[in-house]
């Protein structure tokens, strides 16, 4: 499982490098900073439960970058903190479009990444010979699968703000997957 | 100055990833499982459990053993909490998961003798706000729900939301009401299958029943727990409602499925303490006692033990389920009658064998379940 992890990630990085630069016009670095609420929850509107709470940061590069539209590859860090639960660190990057109205913009990203889960519950492994548990070590690697879509507004000095929906998932999580959604509240800026 | 700010606001952020609950001590110090040693076949049953804990991964075992022609045993091996590497003791309180609804559906049979509500009343009737909440609740019965044949569904078990809900805030599920719990999970949900069609359990029918013996009595499970078994009959370390015991067993489970136990306690506690379908806390003791009195009739009259004791009737396929009790076939034994008991960190077995006399308890401390069928050869 773990080689399909590195297999993965290295997949997504091959893919963000290709990606092209945004418009030379523009210089500077597209950074998107966002702050989440996160829940481990099947998608719902309906009973939206509070959890944890994240901040992810990243940026976008973009494959085709007209002013109706944008064809992005991003990549991102991020951490969460779920109290009783666990805590996530994660490194990721997705594929997705862009769409503009005028100032307004609707986008759909696709992607994946890992993510380093220490749940706050102990874990124990028995000694194969003594038949004895011994702590095991808190923190396990997983691969993180995300889909997610947003509402932003695009000021007229380029910075925005948006919301997004999101939902994340811990695999491998018994037959299939742990789903977590997070609802996110963000800004993208030029850094020069 | 910026790359320090953000390298520090990163650190920050980790440091607080390290932090994890504390396992609190038992109060009480380990004690031994000698008290045994001179039964006649204490090593035999000693090497058994221990070959059957090693063997299923589980943190530490429990087991009471009792045959027709044999003074009892109770051993224990293992441990009752990793995280303090404290052994598990003959005495050890459990949470028991499912074995609680015989102990409540036995309070209902106790009703119903005494004139307090019979088997054929209706849902509606006995709890009018139950109309328009779940589909014809005028014609579940109270054998309906002693029997898991009233078609109501089963949100722990069946409803992914509601197993979600529990992982993503435990505390707030130990805050919640069983009426909340209906209330979010249970009402104005279609029924699985028409009351007596089939038989398919459901924990919401101990919620139900917990709710009419409430009512009716006008006092909380616990009491009325107390004053029909626990208290008569010597149960002196059983209870039901929740508390802060840090002298439970602590429950594991394989929780990610990467081969370590996580302590998954607290999981438990919310999805079972204080609950009619599974809230029992008890020992080993509680449970051999309870056995003697309920087997002979001095709860409930025989007549009543022996009507829980009957397959209950469905239309469509099969059912193994009495009124809160299930059998348990045995080529060995015969008919055995008890329950299962599973929590996400326990794993729990009750079961008599009138024919041959015999009854065994085994707690594990390990959800993930196992083979107890090695019991059978002990009690044959």
């Amino acid at each position: 499982m773990k080689t399909v992890q590195v297999f993965l990630v290295m997949l997504l990085v091959v893919t963000t490098v290709n990606a092209q630069k945004p418009n030379p016009t523009r210089s500077g670095l597209p950074i998107t900073l966002s702050l989440f609420s996160e829940s481990i929850s099947l998608p719902t509107f309906k009973h939206i439960q509070t959890g944890g709470i994240g901040i992810k940061i990243g940026t976008e590069l973009y494959y085709r970058n007209r002013p109706g539209s944008q064809l992005i590859q991003t990549l991102n860090v991020g951490y969460y903190h779920h109290p009783r639960v666990q805590t996530g660190f994660f490194v990721n990057s997705e594929f997705g479009f862009r769409k503009y109205v005028g100032s307004l913009y609707v986008d759909a990203f696709l992607g994946g990444g890992t993510l380093l889960v220490r749940p706050v519950s102990p874990s124990y492994t028995q000694d194969s010979n003594s038949g004895e548990y011994r702590k095991a070590p808190a923190t396990q690697l997983k691969f993180m699968p995300t889909i997610s879509a947003g509402l932003g507004y695009r000021f007229h000095h380029r910075t925005t703000v948006f919301t997004r929906y999101e939902l994340f998932g811990e695999m491998p999580f018994r037959e299939i997957l742990l789903p977590h959604q997070a609802l996110h509240l963000g800004t993208r800026f030029l850094f020069n | 100055m910026k790359k320090q700010l953000i390298f520090s606001a990163f650190a920050a952020l980790l440091l607080i990833a390290c932090e994890t609950d504390p396992v609190l001590k038992p109060t009480t110090e380990p004690g031994s499982t000698d008290e045994y040693a001179n039964h006649p076949k204490n090593q035999l049953y000693q090497k058994e459990l221990g070959d059957f804990r090693r063997k299923w991964n589980i943190p530490g075992s429990l087991m009471l053993l009792k045959r027709a022609d044999e003074p009892v045993w109770i051993g224990a091996v293992g441990k009752s909490n990793l995280e303090h590497q404290t052994d598990l003791r003959i005495t050890d309180l459990f949470r028991t998961g499912s074995i609680t609804k015989a102990l409540v559906a036995t309070v209902v049979m106790k009703m119903k003798e005494e004139g307090q509500l019979r088997l054929e009343d209706n849902l509606a009737a006995l709890l009018p706000e139950m109309n328009g909440n779940i589909p014809d609740a005028q014609t579940i019965t109270v054998r309906h729900l002693l029997a898991h044949t009233s078609g109501i569904v089963d949100p722990t078990n069946d409803d992914l939301q509601y197993q979600l809900d529990l992982l993503n805030n435990p505390h707030r599920r130990v805050q919640q009401s069983t009426d909340e719990i209906l209330q979010r999970y249970v009402y104005g949900r279609a029924l699985v299958f028409q009351p007596g069609d089939r038989s398919q359990y459901s924990n919401t029918n101990f919620w139900l029943l917990g709710k009419v013996i409430e009512k009716i009595r006008g006092k909380r499970l616990q009491t009325v727990l107390e004053e029909v078994i626990f208290t008569p009959f010597g149960l002196t370390h059983s209870y039901l409602d929740r508390r802060d015991d840090r002298n439970v067993v602590r429950g594991y489970n394989d929780f990610y499925a990467n081969g370590k136990l996580m302590d998954v306690t607290a999981i438990d506690r919310a999805d079972a303490d204080g609950q009619a379908n599974g809230g029992l806390v008890s020992t080993a003791g509680d449970l051999l006692k309870f056995s003697e009195a309920f087997f002979a009739g001095k709860i409930i009259r025989p007549a009543s033990v022996q009507e829980m004791m009957t397959i209950q009737p469905v239309r469509n396929g099969v059912n193994e389920y009495g009124l809160g009790l299930e059998s348990y076939s045995s080529t060995e034994l015969g008919m055995g009658w008890g329950h299962n008991g599973t929590l996400l960190g326990v794993d729990a077995n009750w079961f008599y064998f009138p024919d041959k006399k015999a009854l065994y308890v085994i707690f594990n401390n390990n959800g993930g379940g196992s083979d107890k069928s090695f019991v059978e050869k002990l009690l044959k």
